[in-house]
């Protein structure tokens, strides 16, 4: 859904007005846009003691409809990116739209539709897709974090690397509250990065 | 397993709130969950019923054979169970709608005491979760950590060595983690800040909603604040954010309570306060939605001493014996919807006037 005051960018936050129990209209804005209207709607600055409904953007949904649509909004103009990003009736040619998962049989018309996958597999058979959604919904493309027993533990020193640089400022800027929380975080990370498995062995 | 009952799990307080603070007044609850898929098996809604019910069985023979998960867990299957009895579990916050939807071939498994819990083919084949009362993000996560690594030394994951843990929406691929608290954010609603939070969460990769429902309402000033992102940073990384928001969130709560309770819209507050408990206690006739509105109140006027004769159990036991499916629990099973919001307001009545206070 586009805002509805500048037309331009995805609307993030919807504001439905209630008065009499009865709903008037519902505004969609773009968060920049409703940066700039702050104090002007009535939602924002009317003290309306549970007139208001906020339409809370469920972050998760938005999310997956986001990826459900291929991630356009986010990635034009992105060199190398295009192909998959674009409609598909527009885009008679790509292959991967022809493209069906050998294991649960769901195509890509199917996936780009629902936001969701039907297998492990589908992330091999759609990697691209995947991949372009990940970039506009995800924070990193790679995992970091923890494992299961049996396998080796994912590579978490872009992350250690990340904090301590962020400590470093924080010392710079006398920021002691920050580098003491930094301090804690880098402590229980690097241990993890050591970390060759846990809880009971594989029977 | 033992199969679970309902009407057991009635008997006892939910998971999620506590009779006493822990931790101030504005964290009601803390919860973590996480998405797991078992390798060689389409994800739920691509698997057929009989697929689904193989993975039912695998997860419940986990359960049973890591002899320290095994002893308390129950098991309900939703598909077998009366739309009133699926209800409660959805109001315990044991079970999603996505979960309900499904007709077949679905299992919730929870310790009796619902402080952890699987759904079982929902959106991803399991669904861990673990709730508690008050603010204990790092506690939650800790706990719920362990049951995942005691778990995963029985039952084979799907699992990436860029991506992580695979999910069925690559929305919680890398950690599969999904860390909410839930908030009684009053003071914020009545000053109108509470706009601006939700925009600036919304920066943070944090999303802020409404806890009933599918997202789009606030009532009894309830939100819930949770990680949008899963992959690229650790389950520690995630927490540790997650922390730092919600305790700039609650101090931010305080102030602003502060300042409605010390400042020219004092009565303005206090006259809201007293006609919440007033309704409360007098009316004859009312809705889930404005019982919550006005326990809301109760609540506040509760956290600042101004309501003095009405206990936090009393609050939290109104709190879940309101809704729609604990009331027709505890009512003749004949008992027409239509009176439905009467005997909501005496039931309310009763437990104010009961002197366990
Ligand atoms: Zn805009
Ligand atoms: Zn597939």
């Amino acid at each position: 859904m586009l805002c509805d005051i500048c037309k331009k960018n995805e609307a993030t936050i919807h504001i439905k007005e209630i008065s009499d129990g009865k709903r008037t209209r519902t505004v969609n804005m773009c968060e920049e846009c409703a940066a700039k209207q702050k104090g002007q709607l009535p939602p924002f600055n009317s003290l309306g003691l549970g007139e208001l409904l906020y339409n809370l953007q469920n972050g998760i949904k938005a999310a997956a409809e986001k990826f459900a649509s291929g991630g356009n909004e986010q990635e034009k103009g992105s060199a190398g990116e295009h192909v998959h990003n674009n409609e598909p009736e527009k885009n008679p040619d790509n292959p991967e739209l022809s493209l069906t998962c050998p294991v649960c049989h769901w195509n890509y018309e199917k996936i780009r539709r629902d936001g969701r996958l039907g297998c492990e597999e589908c992330y091999h058979t759609f990697r691209e897709l995947i991949e372009s959604a990940i970039r506009s919904v995800q924070r990193g493309e790679r995992h970091i974090g923890k494992h299961p027993a049996n396998l080796p533990p994912p590579d978490n020193a872009e992350e250690i690397r990340r904090y301590r640089e962020e400590l470093s400022n924080a010392v710079a800027e006398e920021n002691y509250e920050r580098a003491a929380e930094l301090r804690d975080l880098l402590k229980k990370l690097v241990p993890a990065n050591h970390k060759t498995g846990s809880g009971e062995a594989k029977k | 397993m033992k199969k679970g009952n309902v009407d057991t799990l009635l008997k006892s307080p939910v998971s999620f709130l506590s009779d006493a603070k822990n931790g101030g007044a504005v964290a009601i609850s803390s919860r973590v969950r996480l998405a797991r898929n078992l390798h060689g098996h389409r994800f739920p809604a691509a698997a057929d019923g009989q697929e689904r019910a193989e993975i039912v069985e695998k997860v419940g023979q986990a359960l049973e054979e890591s002899s320290a998960l095994r002893k308390d867990f129950l098991c309900f299957l939703p598909p077998e169970m009366s739309e009133l009895d699926q209800e409660v579990l959805f109001e315990r916050r044991l079970v999603s709608r996505d979960l309900l939807a499904r007709n077949s071939g679905t299992a919730l498994y929870t310790r009796k005491d619902e402080g952890c819990s699987i759904m079982v083919n929902e959106e991803d084949h399991l669904r861990i979760q673990v709730m508690r009362s008050g603010f204990q993000v790092e506690e939650v996560w800790e706990i719920i950590d362990r049951f995942d690594d005691k778990l995963s030394g029985f039952l084979e994951y799907a699992y990436d060595s860029q991506w992580g843990y695979l999910t069925s929406c690559p929305t919680n691929l890398g950690t599969g983690m999904r860390i909410s608290v839930m908030l009684h954010l009053p003071g914020l609603v009545l000053s109108g800040g509470i706009g601006q939070l939700i925009q600036s969460m919304g920066k943070l990769n944090f999303a802020v909603r409404g806890i009933y429902g599918e997202g789009t309402d606030n009532r009894g000033n309830l939100f819930q604040i949770s990680n949008q992102s899963t992959l690229g940073e650790s389950e520690i990384a995630i927490a540790e954010k997650l922390h730092g928001i919600i305790r700039q969130i609650v101090a931010s709560e305080e102030q602003t309570r502060e300042k409605l309770f010390s400042g020219p819209e004092r009565y303005k507050l206090l006259d809201i306060i007293g006609r919440a408990e007033g309704i409360l206690r007098y009316a004859c006739k009312i809705s889930a939605e404005e019982a919550l509105n006005h326990l809301s109140m109760l609540r506040l006027g509760m956290d600042f001493s101004y309501v003095k004769d009405v206990s936090a159990h009393t609050v939290n036991d109104i709190f879940i014996s309101l809704n729609p499916a604990h009331l027709r629990k505890s009512l003749p099973a004949d008992t027409p919807v239509s009176a439905l919001d009467i005997e909501r307001a005496s039931m309310i009545k009763a437990k104010l006037r009961e002197k366990d206070n």
